[in-house]
């Protein structure tokens, strides 16, 4: 579903060239709930924002589905995106002059859905995130966790191949980060494929597959230590170890 | 998703609501302005167009010494309608001024004296009568309504007869709808250019405006040719060129035969209207921009579900339009408000008639646009352009960094504008102070003015004698015309120069004693006096005239008018005898009516007894003409009267300059508010590191000083080439001196340098802990 080959990410600022991401080969397949961990700063989501073709990388080829984005142009790209991707952010990012319902909505304008049918797809997301009551909220009169769920809610409801979840638990408590980490795990079970971006072993452990990264190195891919891993993901060599 | 758009412009509004006032208002205030100024455009620009042959319709105009007049020989119409065949209709209209009287009642009334096509050339539509048959009879007379209504109430005019300056019997033939104000001839009545009688045929002196109709295919620059040479064809007793001009109707109103075209002030208001819709705008720009960083966080989370560019592009124009359709109901309430004033200010009749009248609509429709897509556009690219990425991972400052250059040309385009704007406002008000007080070469205080009748012509000479007895009448004169407007052109010739060989000059007829009463001095020989018989004949020349004749000792030289020879007895010290638009022209006085009677008495009288003094003025009036009516008016009032179009213009300009000053001033006060909002946090680090309130405001202000002086820069030599141009269409002009600008740099210093200062206390007196502790 998701190939990248020898992405390259760095921002130069007069003379100096700050490299984000070096020479990234990653494959993702349809179905699979994938972890990227590293230090802060490592290019964690940066990678994740060049898969969500939010944002470009310097060098390298990346395919969706066969199609080679990197020389899309940016309209092409939104279309793409809109169809396929929804994202969940560490500071959930909902709008905050919108209500819930109508941050629900908004993706699905965008997506340019018919009312009647956009109505009962709001309404079966509140129903099946069981936050009916609180459509007519805004965001600033939720806790943490109800803006995440939302967040997540609003990612989803545009039924998307694909998940990128930005630490999507760093802002939330022990007990709302698990709720959090189920409901990806259930999506990922109806089909849902799922990139996140985390500090913890606990969320990555929902995982099917680890991938590591330090200073824009891809270090080591791994099985995740619950996730009673598919045998092919052991089986990639990595590359930037090599080099390193 | 327009509502989802709308929903969310709207909730941002009412949690900006600073912001959104500054926004709302000043484009509200912009758009009135201008809507204000529009109606005036478009009332200057319909002038006459109600005539169904608006476009084919043209006024002869001969040139004599190189000055233009609308006044046409009355022999021209008849032989010029004869020799061009592509003159289809011809009219003239002979400004016939009367006094009405129906029984007991009488009223001074403007009028004309028109030939029988007048009616079919121009489209002032007769409510009784047709145009074929009103001037049929010679003593026919025809009224507009009001007249009508004046004169017979609700009784029916048609067959009644007035008595015209107490001489004539005339029959009402016609009614007309009353004139409208957009037109350039103004009368309540018509009557027949038959009362003229054999000269109205014959004479070939300039008394007439001439319309005439030509045919639509007419080739224009081959007729001017053609006609140039047609008074000199027709009128032998001269050899000097006196050329035939042709002139559209479509010009009368808006271009001078002479001078300034007054077009000018529609071109300056346009100008004004557009410059302050436009710093109405930039005001909305920079706040937006100022801004983005607010939103940029929005459009991020907007992108990352799926906007595309264009989403964002037209949700941003979106708000622009609904933002300027906000500010433009506000603004036609303020329209409405304030039109009475306005009118009153402009002189005009203005209404505002959205339901019944498509084109105010289309211009409200075309503000709307021009300042939604304006003030829109540049936030809408933009904030469009922001990657999400940027603007979600990154601290705020870096996504609005790109506005920040933009911004400042804004502010310094729209400080440049209003610097314009004051310089030219006082510069306006030096030129019309300067007019008032030159000193025109007479005295025109406390010179009353009264119309004569010609009951009063024929006892004039004893009721000069009877008032003078007055010891509050100083002194008493009389002459054809007011001394502020002498325009009937004579051929003269001079010693040393055969009539063959004639100049045009400008000739008065004036009593003895005329000019001690207006205080005009005689700079060489003597003025008019009685003991000499023979100054009937002899002429007092001005200045002007005197150089135009080029002789070194003029006293007791040949002078003519005509064949009527005399002497040259004084000079008399130029005096501006038009307006101060134009320059002194050459004047001979003489006390020979022939040309013309006198119309007005001039009563010089000493302020201290002033309404006494009228009154008794007044019934010593009725004594020696108990039939007429005693009106009268002051000089300096006539004076002003000139320059009432100007002090329009004047003040009009004036409040619409003042206006522009206020908002950029307000956006310049949300631009300040905005930095020091933003700049909380730095602040308060400042502060906490021992910075002085006084610091903080030296640096926030640093930066508005240094666009200001840039504003200047630009604005000063723009005002200088803009008003250097104004002033040249008077020929008498103030001096534009450099503490105008100086002046003006100073007033926009100061205004801004207050507001900032004001924004910047109030976020350097902030509690620094209060600014810090988030984040
Ligand atoms: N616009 C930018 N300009 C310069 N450097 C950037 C920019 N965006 C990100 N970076 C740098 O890229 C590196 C990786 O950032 P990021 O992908 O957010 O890391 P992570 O998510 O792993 O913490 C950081 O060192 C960051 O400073
Ligand atoms: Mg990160």
């Amino acid at each position: 579903m998701i190939k990248l080959r020898d992405i390259t990410k760095f921002y130069s600022s007069g003379f100096v060239k700050t490299f984000v991401l070096r020479n990234i080969d990653l494959d993702v397949r349809e179905g699979e709930f994938l972890t990227v961990m590293g230090p802060s700063g490592a290019g964690k989501s940066t990678l994740l924002y060049i898969i969500g073709m939010l944002d470009d990388a310097s060098e390298g080829e990346y395919y969706f589905y066969d199609q080679a984005i990197h020389s899309l142009n940016e309209k092409k790209r939104t279309q793409i995106h809109q169809q396929n991707i929804g994202f969940v952010f560490q500071s959930y990012h909902l709008i905050d002059e919108l209500t819930v319902y109508e941050n629900l909505e908004t993706p699905l304008l965008y997506k340019k859905v018919k009312a009647d049918e956009r109505k009962s797809l709001v309404a079966d997301t509140l129903d099946r995130f069981r936050i009916v009551a609180k459509k007519n909220l805004f965001p600033s009169q939720l806790s943490g966790g109800q803006q995440q769920l939302v967040a997540v809610a609003r990612a989803v409801i545009i039924n998307p191949k694909l998940i990128l979840a930005d630490e999507p638990t760093g802002n939330l408590n022990s007990k709302q980060g698990e709720e959090i980490m189920e409901l990806f795990k259930k999506l990922n079970r109806e089909g849902t494929t799922i990139i996140q971006v985390t500090h913890s072993e606990k969320n990555a452990s929902y995982s099917d597959r680890v991938i590591h990264l330090l200073d824009g190195w891809m270090e080591k891919e791994s099985k995740s230590i619950a996730g009673g891993g598919k045998p092919e993901a052991g089986d990639r060599k990595n590359k930037s170890m090599e080099k390193a | 998703m327009i509502k989802n758009y709308l929903k969310s412009a709207w909730r941002g509004i009412r949690g900006h609501k600073g912001y959104a006032f500054i926004n709302i208002a000043g484009l509200a205030i912009g758009m009135a302005a201008c809507l204000l100024i529009l109606l005036w455009v478009r009332d200057e620009l319909s002038f006459d167009t109600f005539h169904d042959n608006y476009g084919a319709i043209y006024l002869t105009v001969p040139e004599l010494e190189g000055t233009k007049y609308y006044a046409n020989p009355l022999a021209l119409a008849k032989a010029f309608k004869q020799q061009y065949p592509e003159v289809r209709k011809i009219a003239r209209y002979w400004q016939w001024d009367a006094l009405v009287r129906n029984g007991e009642t009488a009223f001074n009334e403007q009028g004309g004296l028109v030939d029988d096509d007048f009616l079919k050339i121009f489209t002032f539509p007769l409510l009784k009568g047709t145009p074929e048959t009103v001037f049929a009879a010679r003593d026919s007379i025809v009224l507009t309504e009001r007249a009508a209504r004046k004169h017979f109430g609700t009784r029916d005019p048609i067959g009644k007869s007035l008595r015209i300056n107490n001489k004539t019997e005339l029959i009402v033939t016609g009614i007309m709808k009353d004139i409208p104000a957009n037109s350039h001839l103004q009368f309540d009545l018509l009557g027949s250019t038959k009362l003229l009688g054999e000269r109205g045929e014959t004479s070939w002196s300039y008394e007439a405006n001439t319309y005439a109709l030509l045919h639509q295919n007419t080739d224009m620059d081959e007729f001017r040719k053609k006609i140039s040479g047609f008074l000199n064809e027709h009128d032998k007793r001269t050899k000097q060129k006196v050329p035939l001009h042709i002139q559209p109707l479509a010009k009368v109103h808006l271009y001078a035969l002479n001078g300034t075209d007054p077009i000018v002030y529609v071109y300056i208001f346009l100008a004004i209207a557009i410059a302050i819709l436009v710093i109405a705008c930039i005001n909305f720009i920079n706040l937006a921009t100022a801004r983005a960083n607010t939103r940029a966080k929005e459009i991020g989370m907007r992108k990352v579900v799926g906007a595309a560019r264009a989403d964002i592009i037209k949700q941003f124009l979106g708000e622009a339009i609904l933002s300027s359709t906000f500010a433009l109901l506000a603004a036609l309430c303020l329209v409405y408000l304030f039109l009475p004033s306005f009118n009153r200010l402009a002189g005009k009749q203005l209404t505002l008639d959205i339901a019944g009248d498509g084109s105010i609509a289309l211009i409200l429709a075309a503000i709307v646009i021009f300042s939604g897509l304006l003030s829109g556009s540049y936030p809408a690219f933009l904030l469009s352009s922001f990657k999400p990425v940027t603007v979600l991972s990154k601290g705020k400052s870096s996504a609005a960094a790109g506005g920040t250059i933009l911004r400042r040309i804004l502010v310094v385009s729209q400080f440049t504008a209003t610097i314009i704007l004051i310089i030219g406002t006082i510069i306006m008000s030096k030129q019309l102070d300067f007019i008032r007080k030159k000193d025109i070469g007479m005295n025109r205080d406390h010179v009353l003015s009264i119309s004569m009748s010609r009951e009063m012509r024929s006892n004039y000479p004893s009721f000069k004698n009877e008032i003078r007895r007055n010891s509050d009448i100083v002194n008493v004169s009389a002459a054809r015309r007011l001394p502020l407007n002498i325009s009937h052109m004579n051929p003269v010739f001079w010693e040393g120069r055969g009539p063959e060989n004639y100049l045009t000059m400008t000739d008065a007829s004036v009593d003895y004693d005329y000019f001690e009463t207006l205080g005009m001095h005689m700079i060489q020989g003597r003025s008019f006096d009685n003991k000499f018989p023979t100054d009937q004949e002899n002429y007092v020349l001005n200045e002007e005239a005197l150089r135009m004749t080029g002789l070194s000792s003029p006293i007791g030289k040949m002078f003519s008018i005509w064949e009527d020879k005399g002497r040259i007895i004084g000079i008399v010290k130029n005096f501006n005898s038009r307006s101060l638009h134009s320059p002194i022209g050459p004047v001979v006085f003489t006390l020979s009516q022939r040309h013309g009677s006198y119309e007005y008495i001039f009563v010089k009288i000493k302020p201290r007894n002033l309404s006494a003094t009228i009154s008794y003025l007044k019934r010593k009036a009725a004594e020696f003409a108990p039939n007429s009516l005693f009106e009268y008016s002051f000089l300096d009032e006539e004076f002003n009267r000139q320059y009432a179009e100007d002090r329009r213009s004047g003040s009009i300009y004036r409040y619409f300059a003042i206006l522009a000053i206020f908002i950029s001033c307000l956006g310049l006060f949300g631009m300040a508010s905005f930095i020091a909002d933003q700049r909380t946090r730095e602040i308060g680090i400042r502060k906490v590191l021992g910075a002085s309130v006084r610091s903080i405001i030296a640096m926030i202000s640093r930066d508005f000083l240094f666009l200001l002086v840039i504003a200047n820069v630009i604005a000063w030599p723009l005002a200088y080439y803009f008003m250097g141009n104004l002033l040249k269409s008077y020929a008498y002009r103030t001096s534009i001196s450099i503490w105008v600008f100086t002046a003006a740099g100073g007033v926009a210093l100061l205004v801004a340098q207050l507001t900032v200062i004001f924004q910047a206390i109030r976020a350097a007196r902030a509690n620094p802990v209060d600014s810090l502790r988030y984040e």
